[in-house]
């Protein structure tokens, strides 16, 4: 799944979506379609607080913690 | 995933239009391909064994030859520099590898955009060659039992196509053949081979010839299985491959020509030239399914970029059958057409979904309103009905698809335990705390030994950790909220953290052998900071959540002798507070006080 970002003019992977394989769900005991879909927020995140780098999401920086707004 | 680069001139020719940039990426993309860019690469052609080497823009000039490892030091003397080719680079995914090549690739566009439609078949003539397999070849001490060849005349070869088919090759090593271990593929100049060719074992010093690469071929130049193994880079780089055996595979011809080492190296002797207009392929490996997929895949695309070019058999002579490879049919499966239209959702005829598959390179035919499919010999793909109806959808286009809603509704919500942590996290920051989220991997020594903490017996370890700083899953929160304190030394104080968690324990009573349980854990680091302080926290913590709690003075490695307790809920003690001892600060180089507390919510009755 892909998103246009405007503000880089280019699309932009948010992840994948679909239904699920049968050899996934039958063996869980459901032979019926299961839709499911994962789309990842680092990247969305990353442009609306402005990083540049992705591990500043999962690095435990309390500095950047307090000085981030939570309201955006 | 490696990506390869497919040259748009020859996907332009094979597709026999004129497309302009922008359509080859759309079709690409809505054919399902991982398409990252069409962009100029930069080519060279190695002075020593005119092999080229391509890199990006981003790149810089290699040092050396990919293959014979010449030294790109001076232009023109070791190399040249070819022009620039604008090639589409795809991801490459690896349960389409029918579409690595501009032969594959283009046989899907041209389907997909009607310009040739319906299910691709290829002739076989037969040859008089033969492939006799040693009975040692099945047996553990030289075990690659199955082999599979084909001849391949009247090809035209030029720079382009050659470089083609050995990009091929490797992309189908990596996909299909788990880095040559299940299938490794060999393309030799069929004049320098005789009729018969022998699959046998030889030992590590029971031949010699020249490796591929060398740039003579030269007594000096020949080399045993064993020196191979040990000197040349494709000899180290699969050597494991070999390890368990006693004697290695090898391909020779009757007269003692030596066609390659599988999975290892082929012979400079019979090497494949632009000059080269007949050869013979060969796929070895531990899975006939896998080695004959591999060879319709090369042989299909071969066909495809070169249509003139003609495809012959070889009788494949084991000691207990004689097999004829390739076999290039297609195999049959059925499918129930309004299954395609459930499925997919979407109004379509028995005949729409015909000629849909028609598009996507199958035949299929009406018989007595169940949907009869022949499927192509290259396709790896297809397991079962659902993968040939999302080919359906794929002709019928994604973008065409119109979205609705679903006809009846159920409610979400969160899981009652979740709100119960949630509950938690409120009251947590009302106070004044941030909130950490920790990975649940975690070591002995970042667990236990740095809080002077004995290891439990029913913590979960991890059989093959990917690092040492993750070995086992974690039974307790404490030292994750140490950890973030010790990660913010530099940070100013007084810093509150706290984590709402999972853990887990091994359990022999689980039918996973371990269970869960959800952990609280809370730390202060501040330049003043006591135990009465995290007893304000912990009491306030309590009371919102509406539990009675009692303290227990305790001893406990972790904290200062008579500054650390137990938390009793109910009679039992299902948490623990109290100051840090300063032996465990200075294990997390912490130079202020630290005062930290831990409650398993699980067995305080809060969290059922």
């Amino acid at each position: 799944v892909f998103v246009y970002l405007e503000e880089k003019k280019d699309w932009v992977e948010m992840g994948g979506a679909g239904i699920f394989r049968k050899e996934v769900t039958v063996p869980m005991g459901c032979d019926l379609p299961v839709l499911a879909w994962g789309l990842g927020l680092e990247r969305l995140a990353m442009f609306k607080f402005n990083l540049t780098d992705i591990r500043d999401i999962y690095i435990a920086n309390i500095n950047w913690l307090r000085e981030v707004m939570s309201c955006l | 995933m490696p990506v390869v680069g497919i040259p748009v001139k020859q996907l332009r020719r094979l597709v026999g239009q004129d497309l302009s940039n922008e359509k080859v990426i759309s079709c690409c993309q809505e054919l399902g391909c991982d398409v990252e860019e069409l962009t100029l690469i930069n080519r060279v052609k190695c002075s020593s064994c005119e092999n080229i080497t391509e890199y990006t823009k981003t790149e810089s000039l290699p040092k050396s030859c990919d293959i014979c490892t010449h030294e790109f030091s001076k232009e023109n003397t070791d190399y040249t520099q070819l022009s620039q080719t604008e090639v589409l680079r795809l991801d490459l995914l690896a349960d389409r590898p029918d579409n690595f090549d501009a032969g594959g690739l283009s046989r899907s566009m041209k389907g997909y955009l009607g310009i040739e439609t319906g299910l691709v078949v290829y002739d076989i003539k037969k040859s008089d060659y033969q492939v006799i397999v040693d009975p040692s070849m099945s047996k553990p001490e030289s075990y690659r039992p199955y082999i599979t060849c084909a001849v391949v005349k009247n090809i035209n070869f030029n720079d382009e196509s050659l470089k083609n088919i050995m990009k091929l090759q490797e992309n189908l090593h990596w996909a299909l053949g788990r880095d040559r271990k299940f299938a490794s593929i060999g393309v030799y100049n069929l004049d320098k081979i005789k009729k018969t060719i022998n699959y046998r074992s030889v030992s590590e010093d029971g031949i010699k010839f020249v490796p591929l690469g060398s740039v003579k071929i030269n007594e000096e130049f020949k080399k045993t299985p064993g020196e191979i193994l040990k000197e040349h880079p494709k000899g180290m780089a699969y050597a494991h491959l070999l390890s368990a055996l006693k004697k290695y595979p090898l391909l020779v011809d009757e007269a003692g020509t030596v066609l390659s080492m599988p999975p290892i190296i082929n012979s400079e002797d019979t090497k494949v030239t632009i000059d080269s207009t007949d050869v013979f392929i060969d796929v070895t490996g531990l899975n006939s399914e896998v080695i004959n997929k591999a060879l319709n895949i090369m042989l299909s695309s071969m066909k495809e970029w070169d249509k003139d070019c003609e495809v012959y058999s070889v009788e494949v002579k084991y000691p207990d059958k004689t097999i004829v490879t390739p076999h290039l049919e297609s195999q049959e499966f059925t499918i129930d057409f309004e299954n395609c239209r459930k499925l997919i959702g979407v109004e379509m005829t028995d005949d729409d979904i015909i000629s849909y598959l028609g598009k996507m390179r199958y035949d299929a035919v009406n018989d007595n309103g169940k949907c009869k499919v022949s499927i192509p010999c290259y396709r790896n793909d297809i397991m079962h009905e659902h993968d040939i109806i999302e080919d359906v959808a794929i002709a019928y286009g994604y973008k065409n698809i119109k979205p609705g809603l679903i006809e009846s509704f159920t409610i979400g919500n969160i899981l009652p335990k979740e709100q119960k942590k949630q509950s938690i996290r409120e009251v947590m920051t009302g106070l004044g705390f941030f909130e950490v989220i920790n990975i649940m991997l975690t070591s002995q020594d970042r667990a236990y030994e740095k809080l002077g903490m004995p290891i439990p017996e029913n913590c979960a370890e991890i059989d093959n950790p990917i690092s040492i700083e993750q070995t086992i899953i974690r039974t307790e929160l404490l030292s994750g909220v140490i950890e973030t304190a010790a990660n913010n030394t530099n940070h100013e104080l007084p810093q509150k953290y706290f984590e709402v968690g999972e853990v887990v324990f091994a359990d022999p009573g689980e039918e996973e052998g371990t269970r869960e349980e959800i952990v609280f854990a809370s730390a202060v680091a501040a330049s003043k900071v006591g135990f009465a302080d995290m007893k304000a926290v912990i009491a306030a913590l309590l009371y919102e959540l509406g539990l009675d709690f009692k303290l227990k003075a305790a001893d406990l490695p972790v904290y200062l002798k008579g500054r650390g307790c137990r938390i009793l809920i109910n009679g039992a003690a299902v948490g623990h507070m109290g100051e840090v001892h300063p032996e465990v600060l200075e294990r997390y180089h912490i130079n202020n006080p630290v005062a930290a507390a831990e409650i398993n919510m699980s067995r305080t009755g809060f969290i059922s």
